[in-house]
């Protein structure tokens, strides 16, 4: 019913989403992690969800991907309500999620065997994929084999290998070194650009940097019950290179979104 | 003269070479030991009777031992009791080893299961084998079915266990990422929790493979045509000291077998952990 009435034009939506943890410390032996969620994405939007620790930024991710059931609102992906997994949505994990007895290859050959693709096109789609993130060399090498850049590397690869149309990211770099962290920040960018169709990316991020350099939008996030409290367009152009982080256009996305940040951090501190 | 040179080129006093392990003794390290150790316990074998400490009434000495054993396969009397025991303990424990990690990946994922089963478990996860055996006797005779029963008893519950344990030790993410990747439960269960568990399989299936023969030895002294046990029984019926020792060191030769295969398959089977443990 409500479905029909909700915008026709977004790639995913989300309305008034709530979920409820049992929780036997807190008050009336629940917490509410998400209350009146709301957030657009456009097909071919990079958003990134921007929020304080514990707000609830990967619970709605894990939602959309069906990972999780919500206790109230709506969650459309192209206008059908989410429904446990949905092999459209593309999850890159903060922790890799790699099978550790798999080859990097093998890793990001997993989707496709999943959907019966053929052995041999299988390892040429692998390769391919493979290459673009840069890691040919490291094919046949294990998981534990490979350092953590490269580790999440593998992990894109493996995403991208089976072309859903959404990839979300759960604070992919937030375990990597600054270096590691910024080239594969330029890396992802490299490869979302250069996709034959823009894919729909959610990033959750606790990063502020990292969400302005990537995004064309950021959703920055109240404090729990967590919602949407503001959108701040990103008209950084694009291709963006290191230089754009040093651009004056940065520096003012900056200190808007931190400002609305210090704000929720206060609210959040004084209620407890 | 001495001291000039040493003042001349101070740096080759300097140089202390490394002192390199002797490489013979690296490598052959464990067994030098081990021959020790077991020439040793030969020699205190062979001191008891010899001393009259023991009777080799009771106790055969290594030789004769050894001469029973060599003889015992020459004229095909053990082979002929050993293929039957061996051919048991493999079925059984082939059995067990199927049911214990099917059943295991099931009650350990599914938490329903888990509670419905564990007063059960709890119950018959320790409870005597022996106390058992006249319970399997009953229902199945004392042939080869009541026999291989037991062995599958005695290897599942240390197999299931396990299992049910080291699958609740998956790390959740990797089930979540499988599904996201379109994994259904078949794919999960045999592309994913089987490999990640199999690791943490290993040390109930090594117990199971240790219990198989001595639960099939028990079963064998209650009665039978051939087997390991019974041939070690008839022995002792006719006081042939060395022949009941002779069995007992090819029981004790199977289990030096069955753990070097052990050994052997979880090497295999859990290859790609090397350099990711200390093992």
């Amino acid at each position: 019913m409500s479905a029909q009435v909700l915008n026709r034009t977004a790639k995913i939506e989300a309305r008034n989403v709530a979920k409820i943890y049992p929780d036997a410390h807190a008050d009336g032996g629940f917490h509410t992690v998400l209350e009146d969620f709301d957030l657009d994405l456009r097909s071919g939007e990079f958003v990134s969800l921007l929020g304080p620790s514990g707000c609830g930024k990967s619970t709605f991710l894990n939602i959309l991907a069906g990972l999780e059931t919500y206790d109230g609102g709506d969650v459309l992906v192209d206008g059908r309500h989410v429904e446990g997994v949905n092999s459209d949505v593309g999850v890159v994990f903060q922790s890799y999620a790699l099978f550790p007895w798999l080859t990097a290859q093998k890793n990001v050959e997993a989707g496709l065997k999943i959907r019966g693709v053929p052995r041999a096109e299988r390892r040429e789609r692998a390769a391919e994929v493979l290459r673009t993130v840069g890691l040919s060399a490291a094919a046949n090498r294990l998981p534990h084999q490979l350092s953590g850049g490269m580790r999440q590397r593998v992990a894109i690869a493996r995403v991208l290998a089976y072309e859903p149309e959404i990839l979300v990211f759960d604070e992919p770099f937030a375990a990597l070194d600054a270096q590691t962290r910024e080239f594969l920040q330029g890396e992802l960018l490299r490869i979302w650009e250069s996709g034959r169709t823009r894919k729909t990316v959610l990033f959750v991020t606790h990063s502020i940097d990292e969400a302005i350099f990537l995004s064309d939008r950021i959703a920055v996030m109240t404090q729990s019950p967590g919602r949407v409290k503001d959108h701040i367009e990103v008209d950084l152009p694009r291709p963006r290179t290191s230089q754009s982080r040093s651009s004056t256009g940065f520096a003012r996305i900056r200190a808007q979104v931190a400002r609305i940040l210090e704000e929720e951090v206060h609210i959040g501190n004084g209620d407890d | 003269m001495a001291t000039a040179t040493t003042e001349a080129v101070p740096a080759e006093v300097a140089i202390r070479r490394p002192k390199r392990p002797n490489a013979f003794l690296v490598k052959y390290d464990r067994y030098l030991y081990g021959a020790a150790g077991l020439l040793g316990f030969l020699a205190l074998w062979w001191l008891v009777i010899n001393r009259g400490l023991i009777d080799s009434l009771y106790l055969a000495t290594p030789q004769d031992t050894v001469k029973a054993f060599l003889s015992g396969l020459a004229d095909g009397s053990i082979p002929a009791d050993a293929g039957p025991s061996i051919q048991r303990a493999v079925i059984g424990f082939s059995l067990a080893l199927v049911a214990g990690i099917v059943l295991g990946i099931l009650v350990g994922s599914i938490p329903a299961f888990g509670k419905f089963a564990e007063p059960v478990l709890l119950f018959f996860r320790n409870l005597s084998l022996l106390a058992l055996l006249p319970v399997f006797v009953a229902f199945l005779g004392i042939d080869e079915e009541s026999k291989i029963a037991i062995v599958v008893w005695a290897c599942f519950w240390p197999i299931f266990i396990n299992a049910v344990g080291a699958v609740g030790g998956v790390e959740r993410i990797l089930i979540n990422s499988a599904r996201t990747l379109g994994a259904g439960r078949l794919y999960i269960f045999t592309q994913v929790v089987l490999p990640a568990a199999l690791p943490s399989f290993f040390p109930g299936i090594r117990l199971a493979a240790a219990n198989a023969f001595t639960a099939l030895v028990a079963a064998e002294l209650v009665g039978g045509a051939q087997g390991l046990g019974i041939y070690i029984n008839n022995a002792s019926y006719r006081m042939q000291t060395p022949q009941i020792y002779a069995g007992i060191l090819t029981l004790g030769l199977l289990g030096v077998l069955v753990n070097a295969l052990m050994a052997g398959a979880e090497r295999y089977l859990t290859r790609w952990q090397r350099g990711l443990t200390t093992r």
